[in-house]
């Protein structure tokens, strides 16, 4: 079964988010913080990463450029989930390694669903 | 000319009725400074030729005459720059206050969107599956309550700050009881302070004179207050309010034993959104208007509201409001 891991700091998100795609087979993994995040990044190695990118101790733009520091964690792909939608900041995101960029907002947990299965890793 | 032509062309001509809107003074305004600066020239222009044309023996005078008039409109100009620079900042400031807000809008819509997305789900279950369904189900409905409550908090907020700046707050002052009335604050805090760790003392004479001021809003203070004391904690801590008549007001103090306020931040702590990041990065929780909308309530209710603040030691925040008479 293939994990992801959500980093996300609104509870109510988080539930929902987890909720949904264990729903959908998959193995979750949480944390409230960015800092938490990373560490559990390098930890368990997931498939997939969902990023929010305003978040206490550590933002999401810090947490995608430390993960593309260690060998372990710089192929994992990262979605990013935010309510920020500033052409900025998306670009920021991308150019420091995210592979899309979704505004929560906009999208039912359905179609992260699909963003999820499209961008998971394949490997074993 | 045409009804519109005409409309546009008297548009132009009220000049101030933008620098009103951003509530600039008439000499911060550059349109009228403008137009100042035309005046003293055509004034300047028609004397230097009547000084010129008197002292012509002297043309050190007139010399000197027309240094003095270049260095007033030199600082006439640097006026008007100012002026501009002012009214684009109140413009960033607009922009900005529609996208932050819209941006903590955003967080309860998609929580109570996703939340809604899973409630919608159909799933086939047996008896007891039925049973857990239902707590699911109400677990979910209280979830879109929450956000909901957000939602209305934040969007009464904005109410607020907009009725402030326009000079529109509306204050119905009673006679209140303070004492009385932070108790019953102080417990419905009790659950957060429990989990946060932080101890909540209340310092007060019973015989506290009651003050003269609009109950809701004075109790939205106070909750502010408790609530940033709280927050700005970290690990364990205490929040000490302490309450005492001083000459015609009750002055109040809250302090807290928290990370306290850095000193390049302290003169910007009672503008809208701004939140001091001395402990967490980004704390999303709260709407980042409390202390503005705070401070407008206390200083239209006769009172003054300061704060002290260490780093790494505590806040105290301190306001008074008039004794009811």
């Amino acid at each position: 079964m293939k994990t992801i891991l959500i980093v996300e700091d609104e509870p109510t998100l988080q539930k929902t988010l987890s909720v949904a795609l264990q729903q959908g087979g998959y193995e979750i993994k949480n944390a409230l913080d960015g800092e938490v995040g990373l560490a559990l990044a390098k930890e368990i190695k997931p498939d997939l990463i969902l990023l929010d990118l305003i978040m206490p101790k550590m933002d999401g733009f810090e947490v995608l450029g430390e993960l593309q520091k260690e060998e372990g964690t710089k192929d994992i792909p990262v979605i990013i989930l935010t309510n920020l939608e500033s052409s900025q900041d998306i670009e920021r995101a991308l150019v420091l390694g995210a592979k899309t960029y979704l505004v929560k907002a906009n999208y039912d947990l359905k179609d992260v669903i699909q963003k999820v299965k499209e961008n998971i890793a394949t490997k074993n | 000319m045409t009804p519109t032509e005409s409309k546009g062309l008297f548009a132009k001509l009220n000049l101030f009725r933008e620098c009103a809107e951003y509530n600039l003074g008439i000499w911060e305004c550059p349109s009228f400074i403008f137009l100042i600066l035309g005046a003293v020239n055509v004034l300047a222009m028609i004397s230097t030729y009547f000084i010129a044309n008197r002292f012509t023996e002297e043309p050190e005078f007139v010399a000197l005459i027309v240094i003095i008039v270049t260095a007033i409109f030199f600082i006439i100009s640097h006026t008007v720059t100012q002026g501009f620079d002012k009214l684009a900042q109140a413009n960033k400031m607009k922009t900005e206050f529609v996208s932050i807000a819209s941006h903590q809008l955003r967080t309860p819509l998609s929580a109570m969107r996703w939340t809604l997305n899973l409630l919608n789900e159909k799933h086939q279950t047996d008896t007891q599956g039925q049973q857990n369904q239902e707590q699911t189900n109400a677990n979910y409905i209280s979830l879109i309550k929450e956000s909901n409550e957000r939602m209305i908090e934040l969007v009464n907020d904005l109410l607020d700050v907009s009725r402030i700046e326009m000079g529109r707050i509306i204050l119905n002052p009673q006679q209140i009881n303070l004492y009385i009335l932070i108790q019953k604050i102080i417990e419905n805090f009790s659950p957060l302070a429990q989990a946060s760790n932080v101890e909540i003392t209340l310092e007060a004479p019973e015989t506290l004179p009651n003050i003269y001021a609009d109950a809701e809003k004075v109790s939205l203070v106070i909750q502010n207050l408790i609530d940033n004391a709280i927050k700005y904690i970290k690990g364990r801590g205490a929040v000490k309010i302490s309450a005492q008549a001083n000459g015609g007001s009750v002055k109040v103090s809250v302090k807290d034993t928290g990370v306290g306020i850095p000193k390049i931040q302290q003169k910007h702590i009672f503008q809208k959104f701004f939140r001091s990041d001395n402990i967490m990065k980004h704390q999303t929780i709260g709407t980042g208007l409390g202390l503005f909308i705070a401070k407008a309530v206390i200083e239209d209710s006769g009172g003054k509201i300061w704060f002290e603040s260490e780093e790494n030691k505590g806040t105290t925040f301190y306001f008074t409001l008039p004794i009811y008479k």
